[in-house]
């Protein structure tokens, strides 16, 4: 797994977040894992109607069948009612520290054994590239 | 007075002449044939020969300097007169040459045709001018069927514009829980348009869109590198898990030459999925 501080997504708020990301295996379902994640790190990844969120993942469904997730957590809040980034009225939280969490939530959505991110920025971007992301793509942007 | 001159006559460094006018009344041809200046009812001419091939000369140069500053808009031009059921001398049209800018070096001119319109005074019809150190030329060829007419309307625009136009798509299924607009794991696609100019543009979305629950998803744009707005979104509500095909344009005023657009994503609530991702875009103008 791979931590970055930044805006790789290109978040309409433009506001740095703490970003995971990993290759899980084939197979994996993006809303299972997206659950998984969530359970793992006791915060709320997608809005299911109670107006608020700590985050949200993406994930990306790899040539070889393997899924990139990557896990955005929100460190400046927004509850403006009338912001022009879209999410009213989903009110963005700072997510709790969720340090402690992180190898949980790994194991929880699974990694895939070949595809491993190491927090390594020259062998990461080398699979990441093999895995078929450009420059421009969120895995290998510096946020 | 000297009527008729039968010699030569030399000046040397004086002014031959100082008159208000010539008149070259119908009368009997003038037997003269040896091309210089004659009187002949019809026709008047003045004739000059040298040796060249291939090159242009001007043997004929009207000079109206000033004693006054030049400025903007002075010129110097030629009437052409003939007569019409109650006027003569009738007006029929002048040629115009004028300046739009007299500074050193820089000068600037145009060209105007001036006609008659419902019997009203000469006024200016047409004016050629170019911006470019060669010009421009245009040839105008038609077959001699009959008169046509083209009407431009009264607007500012380039003509002759060709459109441009640039696809891009994305085919890998990706997903996100974002309610704000973000991009995907895969950014895009974007299009890049470069006509030359500021132009109206037309932006195409589309994409096979679902959502894990019963609940909107969002492709919109970031037109030009501005904020994308649900208003030019493709937005697809179904049954959870149901995937939909969903197109949508967003219309874009006076974009800048060399604007990228992005395609945005986000949710109302649950998981999107988003595969076949496709942006156009077309010039309009």
């Amino acid at each position: 797994m791979r931590i970055r501080i930044g805006n790789p997504s290109n978040e309409a708020h433009g506001q740095p977040m703490r970003v995971y990301d990993w290759v899980a295996p084939a197979g994996t379902d993006p809303h299972a894992a997206m659950l998984a994640a969530e359970t793992a790190l006791g915060v709320k990844l997608y809005h299911r109607g109670d107006g608020e969120a700590h985050g949200f993942i993406n994930t990306s469904r790899r040539p070889d069948g393997s899924l990139y997730v990557s896990v955005h957590l929100y460190d400046t809040p927004c509850v403006d009612p009338l912001c022009m980034a879209g999410h009213r009225p989903v009110a963005l939280r700072v997510a709790p520290d969720v340090t402690p969490q992180l190898a949980v939530m790994k194991a929880a959505v699974g990694e895939h054994p070949q595809h491993q991110l190491r927090g390594i920025a020259v062998a990461d971007a080398a699979l990441l590239r093999r895995l078929g992301f450009g420059p421009a793509d969120g895995p290998l942007r510096d946020g | 007075m000297i009527s008729p001159l039968t010699g030569n006559l030399d000046v040397d460094g004086f002014d031959l002449l100082d008159t208000g006018e010539y008149e070259f009344r119908d009368e009997a041809a003038d037997p003269t044939a040896d091309g210089r200046m004659r009187r002949s009812g019809d026709v008047v001419m003045l004739r000059m020969q040298d040796a060249r091939t291939n090159t242009t000369v001007r043997p004929w140069a009207i000079w109206a300097d000033t004693t006054g500053t030049p400025a903007a808009s002075i010129g110097i031009g030629m009437v052409f007169r003939a007569e019409s059921g109650d006027e003569n001398p009738s007006d029929f049209g002048a040629v115009d040459f004028v300046a739009s800018d007299v500074g050193a070096g820089t000068e600037d001119t145009y060209m105007s045709a001036l006609l008659r319109v419902a019997g009203r005074a000469l006024d200016e019809k047409y004016r050629w001018s170019s911006t470019a150190g060669d010009g421009f030329a245009v040839l105008y060829t038609h077959a001699v069927t009959a008169d046509r007419t083209v009407t431009i309307p009264d607007l500012t625009f380039t003509m002759g514009a060709q459109p441009t136009r640039s696809t891009q798509s994305i085919a890998t299924s990706e997903t996100t829980t974002s309610t704000s607009y973000t991009d995907l794991a895969t950014s895009g696609p974007a299009v890049t348009l470069s006509p030359g100019r500021a132009t109206d543009q037309i932006i195409l979305l589309g994409g096979r869109l679902s959502n894990s629950a019963a609940d909107r998803v969002f492709m919109s744009v970031a037109v030009a590198g501005a904020g994308a707005a649900d208003a030019d979104a493709v937005q697809t509500s179904g049954a959870a898990g149901t995937t939909v095909g969903a197109s949508a344009h967003a219309l874009a005023s006076a974009v800048a030459d060399a604007s990228t657009h992005t395609a945005k994503y986000k949710v109302a609530s649950g998981t999107g999925t988003f595969v076949d991702r496709r942006i156009s875009a077309f010039t309009l103008s």
